[in-house]
């Protein structure tokens, strides 16, 4: 029960929140001899304002009828007839917690306060100020569709809607940070995602225990297997296209408000090499683009490490004429091959990490710097061989390749302690660090589907979306992300809905 | 469980900081073999000689005339191994066996025997067995590694290729590696033949860069004939028809041209080959061993200029005969030649090794006498598929 004077009433919200001046507070009369104080209360840039003067005078102000000045004249009759004008514009209801009032009047709700009532209605006019529907900027594609997530969590539900008109497309919300109460959605379509995951992904969710989310990093960082590894084990995009085909796919999609990246589980490795362009190309280029896709990624991964190997331990595994060019080139040149490396890496990787952060003015004079000290002033000056540059500029475009950002970050880090095994243990090393890095990606899951699966456990009839990307007509089947056996696409989700 | 895993990853960690680099080694550390030669020195021992790269001037991109793009060091010992320990002190990096092209063997030591050679070579783990090995016919090896060539900046690269092509194109020279020769050298009773190189011209002048300096160079490598060995040691020489006979023997050859007569006419007509394949089988006679040698080869005509119509089936006819009767006296010229000298590089031993073995356990350690007196039938076969762009030789339009 609330204060039943409204003095009170609103002196408790006042002081709740400090008497912060967004808390706007407008005292209206409904009827004239006695009739009823109430009190429009609302945060302003929350609420629509526009709405509230036009529901205001509509709905509030409008004098009562005779049939309405009877029914208020009952034990909580003043309730009810507000609550039925109230109705008008929308979602409203009655309510007498000041927890539930304090987190309406938080998400953006209008709450109206009754003199003597007890109970409040609250009622929903939000409206926040974000930014329009753009262009994906860390997923583009040439031939797909154009829109992105934004920060409001209900657009973005809206964006997967609109692509999926299907009943069972099922929507839980949670509130997630003890401070910040941050909306949190979980998105799937029932009868596709196996209950169980949708159940892990559910207590994953209530278990996090945290002040605050800022974005879906977080949630990422709070809900997955393993936190000790550099591979990301939950996917995420920005596009719509791509978390309707994974839901379709039976995952789940985990939309946390205020970020335009959301979040789907589980995943696995190869995921992080399709795009959803591979599907809108045709099938043949789909294919060609993942092999070279793949393929940029081990040069990311062994190219510097390989070269190192080869020049301090394996001469004879280079072609002769290559070995005395190479030999020309690092005569006088000071360092040793792996030091050599390390340079032009950490040179690249500083210039890439300038690049992300500084602000869009100065970006050309970063790039112009770079590529001519780096580039060719670094050779001239016989401090690296123009092999070495060659190297680093192909590992450093071969890392952009990769589509999954979260991935390529990975086998960046990871690169540096393949070099630092190339130098002390030639190809033995390098592999003892392939092994190593194998062993471990084997041993990862995500929401119980094994990282490298189907490659390993290796499954010949998953092979069909993997690196081979089949023509559609063939695609019959969902992978299986549970192991279990596969559910038919096409009509299996009708005809679950109408039995 | 968790202690033992914080053990192991610290031990595998210090694995990576502690181990010294045993193998490791920069390039600019080496300096790059390509061609290695061995001599006898007087004092029975070897004199090694290493044409190493001078990278900056091998590269290509340099400007020319600054200096010579190979340097040859030298060095003796009683072993080899002590000599090509001696070579590394005139330089002033560790030399790298592992792209080592040619291995060129002086003509004297190689008549006193060259079975004490290998035994390293095959021992060391830089050293490869693709290596190809030469004669230095009337030199010492070293004075061949020291010839700057022209067009093909490294001298080793240039020698290696003029065998190549030598192979592809006459067939009276073919490339013998490291791995073949060892397998022919140590047979008992075996013979082998490996190509030869000759030095025409100065030697000394060859060495200065003024070699390069004008159109026809004053001195000159060139791949002169087949050394035959009989036991290790050099017995002789054969060259051009009869090498090319050994060639054909050996199913060696690629390709070659073979010059046939114009009947009743002058001039010549020049056949290509351009495959052919040979096979060896043993027989035996009287309880006598007896090889056969089968020749099948294609090939088209190459040029003609004599008049005769080739658009005729039957000219082609008569002269695939006559094309057939040339190369069975060449082989037939060549073996002979061969067994004269007493040295089975016909490669006839393992044929009869491989097709008669009880036969070959019986004559075995007599196989030096019998080798020259071996019957040999050979046959030939041989088919004309192309006349080339035109069909009338331009000779027969007039």
């Amino acid at each position: 029960m609330l204060q039943l004077d409204i003095g009170d009433a609103l002196d408790y919200v006042k002081q709740s929140f400090g008497g912060s001046p967004d808390v706007i507070v407008r005292i209206l009369q409904l009827g004239s001899h006695p009739g009823v104080r109430m009190a429009v209360v609302h945060i302003d840039g929350l609420t629509d304002k526009g709405k509230i003067n036009e529901f205001v005078a509509q709905s509030l102000l409008l004098a009562p009828s005779e049939e309405e000045l009877r029914s208020m004249d009952n034990q909580g009759g003043v309730l009810e007839v507000v609550l039925k004008r109230t109705s008008t514009v929308g979602d409203a209801k009655a309510c007498g917690d000041w927890n539930f009032i304090m987190h309406a009047l938080l998400s953006g709700d209008i709450v109206i306060l009754l003199d003597g009532s007890g109970e409040a209605i609250v009622a929903d006019l939000r409206k926040f100020e974000g930014r329009a529907v753009a262009e994906p900027t860390t997923e583009v594609t040439v031939r797909g569709p154009k829109d992105s997530f934004i920060e409001s969590i209900d657009a973005n539900i809206a964006l997967v809607r609109r692509r999926l008109k299907s009943v069972n497309l099922w929507l839980e919300t949670f509130a997630i940070g003890r401070i910040s109460k941050t909306d949190v959605a979980i998105l799937y379509i029932h009868g596709v995602a196996d209950n169980l995951l949708v159940q892990e992904v559910r207590n994953r969710l209530t278990d996090i225990k945290i002040e605050a989310i800022q974005g879906s990093g977080n949630i990422e960082e709070l809900i997955r297997d393993q936190t000790f590894t550099p591979f990301p084990t939950v996917f995420n995009t920005e596009r719509p296209d791509m978390a309707v085909a994974n839901l379709l796919e039976g995952r789940v999609a985990v939309i946390v408000d205020g970020t335009p990246f959301i979040l789907i589980a589980p995943t696995n490795f190869s995921q992080f090499f399709k795009t959803t362009e591979d599907y809108y190309q045709r099938f043949d280029f789909g294919f060609f683009m993942r092999i070279i896709r793949y393929f940029s990624f081990f040069v990311t991964l062994l190219l510097p490490s390989s070269y190192i190997a080869l020049t301090t331990f394996h001469h004879e595994m280079i072609p002769t004429v290559l070995v005395i060019n190479l030999l020309a080139q690092r005569e006088g040149i000071p360092f040793p091959a792996f030091f050599e490396a390390m340079l032009m890496e950490a040179a690249f990787e500083i210039m890439r990490e300038a690049g992300v952060r500084m602000p869009r003015a100065v970006g050309q004079a970063v790039s112009i710097v770079g590529a001519i000290v780096l580039g060719s002033a670094a050779v001239e000056a016989g401090v690296v061989t123009a092999m070495m540059v060659i190297i680093v500029s192909l590992t450093g475009i071969a890392s952009f390749a990769t589509p999954g950002i979260a991935l390529s970050n990975a086998v960046r880090m990871i690169r540096f302690p393949m070099m630092l095994l190339a130098s002390t243990f030639g190809f033995y090393g390098l592999m003892m660090g392939m092994i190593f890095l194998v062993a471990h990606m084997t041993s990862l899951k995500s929401f119980g589907v094994p990282y490298l699966y189907p490659f390993s456990p290796y499954d010949p009839w998953r092979q069909k979306d993997t690196i081979w990307r089949s023509p559609l007509k063939t695609a019959r089947t969902r992978p299986d992300l549970t192991m279990k056996q596969g559910t038919a696409r096409g009509d299996s989700e009708r005809e679950r809905h109408e039995t | 469980m968790k202690r033992s895993a914080r053990a192991l990853s610290l031990l595998s960690i210090s694995a990576v900081i502690l181990a010294g680099c045993w193998d490791y080694r920069e390039l600019n550390e080496l300096s790059l073999a390509m061609a290695m030669g061995v001599d006898k020195t007087d004092a029975g021992g070897y004199r090694v000689a290493m044409q190493v790269v001078n990278p900056k001037e091998a590269a290509g991109r340099n400007v020319a005339g600054s200096g010579v793009p190979v340097v040859v060091f030298t060095g003796t010992g009683q072993t080899m191994f002590e000599a090509i320990r001696n070579v590394t002190l005139k330089g002033s990096r560790r030399i790298n066996l592992q792209h080592l092209r040619d291995l060129v063997i002086g003509e004297e030591l190689a008549r006193g025997g060259v079975k004490e050679l290998f035994d390293l070579l095959e021992r060391d783990h830089e050293s490869r067995l693709t290596t190809r090995v030469y004669i230095a016919k009337g030199s010492d090896s070293e004075q061949v590694l020291k010839i700057l060539t022209p067009l093909d900046q490294i001298p080793a690269n240039a020698i290696l290729g003029k065998i190549k092509l030598s192979e592809r194109v006459l067939g009276e020279n073919y490339e013998v590696d490291l791995a073949s020769a060892i397998h022919g050298i140590y047979r008992k009773n075996g013979g082998f033949a490996i190509s030869g190189l000759k030095i025409m011209g100065d030697a000394d002048i060859g060495e200065n860069r003024s070699n390069l300096q004008q159109t026809d160079s004053l001195t000159k490598i060139t791949v002169a004939g087949m050394a035959l060995f009989h036991n290790g040691k050099l017995t002789g020489w054969l060259y051009g028809k009869d090498a090319r006979g050994l060639s054909w023997t050996n199913n060696k050859l690629k390709s070659t041209v073979v010059n046939l007569e114009c009947a009743g006419n002058p001039g010549n007509i020049a056949i290509e080959t351009y495959h052919s394949k040979t096979k060896k089988k043993a027989r035996i006679r009287n309880g006598k061993p007896m090889i056969e040698i089968d020749i099948r080869q294609t090939g088209k005509v190459g040029e003609a200029d004599c008049p005769v119509d080739l658009t005729k089936s039957a000219e082609i006819r008569k002269l695939e005969k006559l094309w057939e009767k040339v190369t069975k006296l060449e082989v037939e010229k060549a073996i002979e030649k061969v067994q004269h000298m007493g040295s089975d590089a016909l490669e006839f031993g393992e044929t009869v090794q491989r097709d008669e073995p009880k036969l070959w356990k019986k004559i075995e350690d007599k196989w030096s006498m019998i080798f020259p007196e071996v019957q040999v039938v050979v046959r030939a076969e041989t088919s004309i598929l192309r006349t080339g762009m035109r069909t009338k030789p331009s000779m027969s339009s007039k």
